[in-house]
């Protein structure tokens, strides 16, 4: 061993560079973000009183730097304008007058989400776990009913074309949302039973009736839900996953036309046959854009890939199994 | 931790045979290695489901995709690293490679943006991790004295399974106080790394396996592993893997079956690999006292007991418990053991190569069981797959029994 002291001194210099890297680079990225933490609860933005005052547009901003993640909004007419920053940072957002629904991820042992209900002041006036990774979040026009959409086991041991999502709805706020997977889901007016039901993309059309993509076992449509009857009634077959739910639309203020299935706002006619196309803004809108707010359009909507692989889709994401050892 | 490095080594001129209580100085030093090469390759696994869908924006489907890929990549690689090992017959430098190739894919990670990139890093990871597996672990087998073989590999995989627990609290501890900074997460991630390549290249002796000056032909060594021994054994590993579900499928059977296990998801993992670790050491000794095979099918036998546990229809935290602590015991009593029992069955010179084969057989039994169960999921019902797996396995484990019979007791 008599090249031990070598070594060893070695191995020294190896940790010292090691952790003299790690400190050096760890230095330069705190003074690079000196506020990386948003101020929590602080007091709005001076900008965003007058910006919501109008029509506006509500989204999260995913520029890099301080406002990554917050929500922020601007003036409808100047969507390319410089932002106002609300206080809040949600991995999802969707707000109506008034009201918001955050989704937001609590970075842990476990990383664990919630759901948070803003109100006015951006500031959240009630909160609740959420189960998986933020989807999709999503008011009703008047805010009194929210629908929330995670991916349950999207985890790394997910595999290709295999996703599961759980979509709860309830009285915004309220302790208890339902799951809709759970709702009796009739195609044809026969039950569809399988376990690999899916549900998302809610939207509401009034206190009862809600509409949604459904699938299973590779097919998917377009379900009128009713909340009183806990039944999902799919109205037509979607010929393949929408990439999107509609969610750039504006959803809307109190007074406007509910979603018709056929009249133009429908999720139905406006989701594009084949998976590509953009969402086409209907002719004859039933949205104005007034006092209204609107959402980011979405991103990890689930599943274009499920029909293609009926081989291996189920509920369950994990074919691979976990490795043990390195 | 049961060892340290003060206690004197064991080491390579131990008369084989004799029972002790001191664990190799290579065996204890190649479970630092993977203990550090754990916790960097943790830290990035932990964060990178947040990562690729929170910064970068790729949809969580599309990262499925990203798993499946380097899933498969890591058993490919895997039976060439054994036989690259042994017919160099310098095992170590194959698994420093293979080290070295995941160290060096963690600063790669701050560059990649798009899809594409990230396959491409991902899989370079997991190309390293199965290059290394089966020369890290026939150096393993070549340390030991074969009385104890269960123990060493029982340590190792402490050591590992340590480094697995301690990568997503040190991760999520730098993103706590430096919110969004995943940048630093793979930066020290590279740190550790590099330190754990430096340990192994440092310090763990450079072994020539087998006997003899002349390099083994690739078709020598390939023929030395499939002895008639071996083959059994193959077949019972793929046997028994073809009935196990892969964990994933098992939490996700709990958090189907109640909220406790849905809010807690990402500590299910954790709870097997306390498990996992505590039960590791104990189980290796024990399987060096009543026979690794006889260990192996034992382990199947917790398996099944798991599947039972998370059958049922009760839900709540006891029963979730219950499931974790029982598939921790199965990898205890399954991982370490089998490379453990297959290092007796080869010939020195072919160890990497056997340890290699044996471990691809699970790797694929496993993929193709996890189809198998998907689609049985789907066809009737969570319950009834699991309990239909059940009565498999039941079936399987006498089956593994009887050919495992003797297999031990041959040399």
């Amino acid at each position: 061993m008599s090249g031990l002291r070598l070594r060893v001194g070695v191995f020294a210099g190896v940790v010292l560079l090691a952790v003299a890297g790690v400190v050096v680079y760890l230095r330069q990225a705190v003074t690079a973000d000196p506020d990386g933490h948003t101020p929590a609860a602080a007091s709005v933005d001076t900008g965003v009183a007058p910006v919501v005052a109008g029509a506006h547009v509500v989204f999260r901003s995913t520029a890099p730097g301080d406002g990554y993640g917050r929500v922020a909004v601007v003036p409808v007419d100047a969507p390319s304008g410089p932002r106002a920053f609300t206080p809040a940072s949600c991995e999802r957002v969707h707000a109506v007058r008034g009201t918001a629904v955050c989704l937001v991820a609590l970075r842990g042992l476990a990383t664990t989400y919630r759901v948070k209900i803003l109100g006015p002041q951006w500031t959240p006036v009630s909160e609740r776990a959420v189960p998986g990774l933020p989807s999709r979040a999503r008011l009703s026009s008047d805010g009194a009913l929210t629908a929330t959409t995670t991916f349950v086991y999207g985890d790394s041991y997910a595999s290709p074309g295999q996703f599961s999502t759980r979509t709860l709805i309830g009285p915004t706020g309220g302790a208890d949302p339902v799951d809709v997977e759970q709702f009796t889901l009739r195609v044809d007016g026969r039950p569809v039973t399988a376990v690999d039901r899916n549900v998302w993309g809610v939207t509401f059309a009034d206190d009862d009736r809600f509409y949604a993509t459904a699938a299973s076992g590779g097919r998917t449509w377009l379900v009128e839900g009713s909340r009183s009857g806990r039944t999902l009634t799919a109205l037509r077959r979607t010929s393949s996953a929408p990439r999107c739910p509609p969610t750039a639309r504006a959803s809307r203020s109190r007074n406007t036309a509910t979603c018709r299935p056929g009249g133009g706002a429908s999720p139905s006619s406006t989701w594009p046959a084949g998976g590509r196309h953009r969402w086409r803004r209907p002719a004859a809108s039933t949205t104005r854009r007034s006092g209204s707010t609107t959402t980011r359009s979405c991103t990890g909507c689930p599943a274009t890939r499920t029909a293609r692989r009926r081989a291996t889709s189920g509920p369950c994401p994990p074919t691979a199994p976990a490795h043990r050892g390195s | 931790m049961y060892v340290s490095v003060r206690d004197r080594p064991a080491g390579p001129d131990e008369a084989p045979g004799r029972r002790s209580r001191r664990v190799a100085t290579t065996v204890v030093l190649l479970g630092v290695v993977s203990l550090l090469t754990d916790v960097s390759s943790e830290m990035v696994s932990a964060v990178l489901p947040l990562y690729l869908t929170a910064e970068i924006g790729i949809g969580l489907l599309a990262y499925g995709f990203v798993d499946g890929v380097y899933q498969g990549v890591s058993a490919f690689v895997r039976i060439l690293g054994g036989v690259a090992g042994d017919r160099g017959r310098r095992p170590k430098w194959v698994a420093a490679l293979g080290y070295g190739i995941s160290a060096v894919s963690r600063p790669l990670m701050l560059a990649a943006n798009g899809m594409a990139a990230v396959t491409a890093v991902v899989t370079a990871d997991r190309l390293g991790k199965g290059l290394r597996t089966a020369p890290r672990d026939a150096l393993i087998a070549d340390a030991s004295p074969p009385g104890a073989l269960g123990r060493s590999f029982g340590v190792h995989r402490a050591l590992d399974t340590l480094g697995a627990a301690i990568g997503p609290i040190a991760a999520f501890a730098l993103l706590a106080a430096l919110p969004r900074a995943y940048d630093a997460v793979f930066v020290v991630s590279f740190a550790v790394a590099l330190v754990g390549l430096a340990v192994l290249v440092l310090f763990v002796p450079d072994r020539r396996v087998g006997a003899g000056t002349a390099r083994p032909a690739v078709r020598e060594v390939l023929r030395a592993a499939a002895g008639p021994r071996l083959r059994r054994t193959l077949l019972a590993a793929g046997l028994l893997g073809v009935l196990t579900v892969g964990d994933g499928f098992l939490y996700l059977s709990l958090q189907h079956r109640d909220d406790f296990a849905a809010m807690l998801f990402p500590l299910l993992y954790v709870g097997t690999n306390v498990a996992y670790l505590a039960l590791a050491v104990p189980l290796g000794r024990l399987a060096d006292r009543i026979g690794r095979a006889r260990m192996l099918v034992a382990g199947h036998v917790a398996l099944l007991l798991a599947y039972l546990c998370a059958a049922g229809s009760a839900g709540g935290p006891v029963w979730t418990v219950h499931t974790l602590v029982l598939l921790g015991t199965f990898y205890a009593a399954s991982d370490g053991v089998l490379a453990a029992l297959v290092s007796r069955l080869v010939p020195a010179h072919a160890k990497g190569t056997g340890i290699a084969a044996a471990q691809t057989v699970v790797v694929l039994a496993r993929f193709a069981s996890s189809v198998a169960f998907g689609a049985l999921w789907v066809a009737a019902g969570r319950q009834p797959a699991l309990l239909g797996f059940a009565v498999a396995l039941a079936l399987a484990i006498p089956a593994a029994g009887w050919l495992l019979r003797r297999v031990e007791e041959e040399r």
